[in-house]
């Protein structure tokens, strides 16, 4: 599902003493199955992006284009609904919002209130189960008996349940430990290649946006200050240090080699391409001679 | 120096669980250091802070803090001396503003209220969060939340601070400002001060004098944290994320250059890749 924004603005209590701008002139395109990250620091305006993409609060100005169908001030709430029917939105700490006696019913929440009758939505789970890769021995179980990693799952699979075309993840590895968070993302990698999912990633984790994303949002004071790739967002650290945002320790450590004298390609971000250039460089230096 | 914390052959199963959290785990701590306990998720880590502090009490064997056994009559007495600061900075506010927030814990310690109008600004100042005293803990950033916390841990001048996943919910920027406050703290009480830090960051690790790694309810492994990293690749099976600097060890390692096996920083790898360079 391709995602228009059009000279968006969102002000929080709009007309009156409180007014605050949290967005200001927003226009950005998503492409059907991009893989975009959406960064920029604390108080940036990524949550008040995630909400009117969420439908949970409409644009003060300006239009949002789901597919060419239009989300602005006068849209009713109840077409707002619909747009959320195509949208999946993992939290922070997504297991938080757990609550039902069962694994399996947990996840049929999000489709039977959608319309979808107990059957339908028991297969949708079923299937949404599957794709986060819990074993079915786990679905008749209290969703609280299970460590924190798969209740974790549990909530995403009542997300994806709903069979959304967008998948918004906000910060979904905060707290897990290095291994745990290899797994999630490596599993939202493969959603997103599998099922054609358009998915927006909310992170501080430079290493992931440069290892996942293909497009790159960085936002700074409610604007969007730059729109690209992953490269060219990380060809800059002293700009991005400006926004207070850190680049990959791939290209922190290529910063550090070029000021040491090593001449260096400008697209590195990870550690795979950094091996190969400093192979490139020494084998190549010793061939010279 | 003296050992402020003792664990004596200490297990302990959490009612409905199938396994020990804490299986026969023994290890001491001296006064004074800074110790970081690494693990993957669910291997005991959290479940020994749980200990010390009393608020689980284990199936068998003994726990020592600061020549106190860990029983309920000590409790009070144990609890003085451990400050806590938890992973969730939401979870641990009390007080409607910072100062209140702060002041808390020496309400609970029956403080004069004089003495706490000294207190609290200065353990305040020691996180720089001073300009906040009077703010809703609610408007603050995750970082200045947990410093907010470390404040009123500062406040009761406990003797052993532990950082269960102190920074594991905080931003890049956020994750500096915690750690910088600790280390800060840390050069100013010297020995009379010991931190336990339960952590998958590598930052915070590197600060450590000490690592012990825990698998399965179990020590596994304890060292400098150069001699810990030198495990490269199989940190992550540690729980600990791998140093950049060992990263780039292995993926050279695997187009086949060949690389020093000892540990090496990010300085003594750029040093070491130029002299590689200089030498072709």
């Amino acid at each position: 599902m391709a995602i228009e924004f059009k000279n968006v603005n969102y002000v929080y209590q709009a007309g009156t003493p409180f007014a605050n701008s949290a967005l200001t002139n927003l226009n950005f395109k998503i492409q059907p199955n991009a893989y975009t990250a959406l960064i920029g620091h604390t108080g940036s305006g990524k949550s008040t992006i995630l909400q009117l993409l969420d439908g949970l609060i409409k644009p003060t100005a300006g239009q949002i284009l789901f597919d060419g169908h239009v989300i602005d001030n006068k849209t009713p709430q109840k077409d707002l609904a619909k747009v959320r029917q195509h949208v999946g939105i993992v939290f922070q700490f997504p297991e938080s919002q757990l609550f039902e006696q069962t694994v399996l019913k947990d996840v049929m929440f999000g489709p039977q209130n959608f319309g979808k009758t107990p059957m339908e939505a028991q297969k949708l789970a079923e299937k949404a189960l599957k794709l986060v890769n819990l074993p079915a021995e786990y679905w008749q179980k209290s969703p609280f008996d299970l460590s924190g990693g798969q209740m974790r799952r549990v909530a995403i699979a009542g997300v994806l349940a709903i069979e959304p075309q967008i998948l918004i993840l906000d910060e979904p590895t905060a707290g897990l430990d290095p291994v745990g968070r290899k797994e999630m993302m490596t599993m939202f990698a493969q959603l997103h290649a599998k099922q054609n999912l358009t998915i927006i990633l909310v992170t501080h984790q430079m290493e992931d946006v440069a290892e996942y994303a293909d497009d790159v949002l960085v936002m700074a004071a409610g604007k969007l200050v730059k729109h690209a790739d992953p490269q060219t967002i990380f060809a800059d650290e002293a700009w991005l240090q400006e926004q207070q945002l850190d680049v990959p320790h791939a290209v922190m450590f290529r910063n550090k080699l070029v000021a040491q004298g090593f001449d260096l390609p400008k697209n590195i971000v990870n550690v795979e391409q950094l091996a190969k250039s400093l192979q490139v460089k020494l084998r190549g230096d010793g061939l010279n001679e | 120096m003296d050992n402020i914390i003792e664990v004596k052959n200490v297990s302990y199963q959490y009612p409905n669980s199938d396994y020990k959290a804490l299986d026969n785990l023994s290890l001491t701590i001296r006064k004074g250091e800074w110790v970081a306990i690494i693990g993957h998720n669910g291997s005991g880590k959290s479940t020994l802070a749980k200990l010390l502090n009393y608020l689980l009490v284990p199936d068998t064997g003994e726990l020592i803090v600061d020549k106190q056994p860990v029983i309920e009559e000590n409790m009070w007495t144990v609890r003085n001396k451990v400050g806590m600061v938890f992973q969730n900075p939401e979870n641990q506010f009390v007080g409607a503003t910072v100062a209140d927030d702060v002041a808390f814990g020496l309400e609970n310690r029956g403080i004069s209220r004089q003495k706490m109008l000294e207190i609290i600004p200065m353990a305040l100042k020691e996180v720089h969060m001073e300009a906040f005293a009077d703010r809703e803990p609610t408007y603050l950033s995750g970082g200045q939340k947990q410093r907010v916390a470390l404040a009123g841990i500062i406040a009761v001048a406990p003797k052993i601070i532990i950082l269960d996943e102190a920074t594991a919910m905080l931003d890049p920027k956020g994750r500096k400002e915690v750690i910088a406050a600790i280390l800060k703290l840390k050069a100013r009480l010297g020995d009379e001060l010991t931190v336990l830090s339960i952590t998958h960051d590598i930052d915070e690790a590197a600060d450590a004098d000490r690592i012990i790694v825990i698998n399965d309810g179990q020590v596994v492994d304890e060292g400098r944290p150069a001699e810990i990293f030198s495990a490269g690749p199989k940190l992550l099976e540690l729980g600990l994320d791998v140093p950049f600097a060992e990263q780039l060890k292995s993926a050279l390692n695997n187009l086949g250059i060949s690389v020093p096996s000892k540990y090496l920083d990010e300085e003594g790898m750029i040093n070491w890749l130029w002299q590689l360079n200089s030498k072709m």
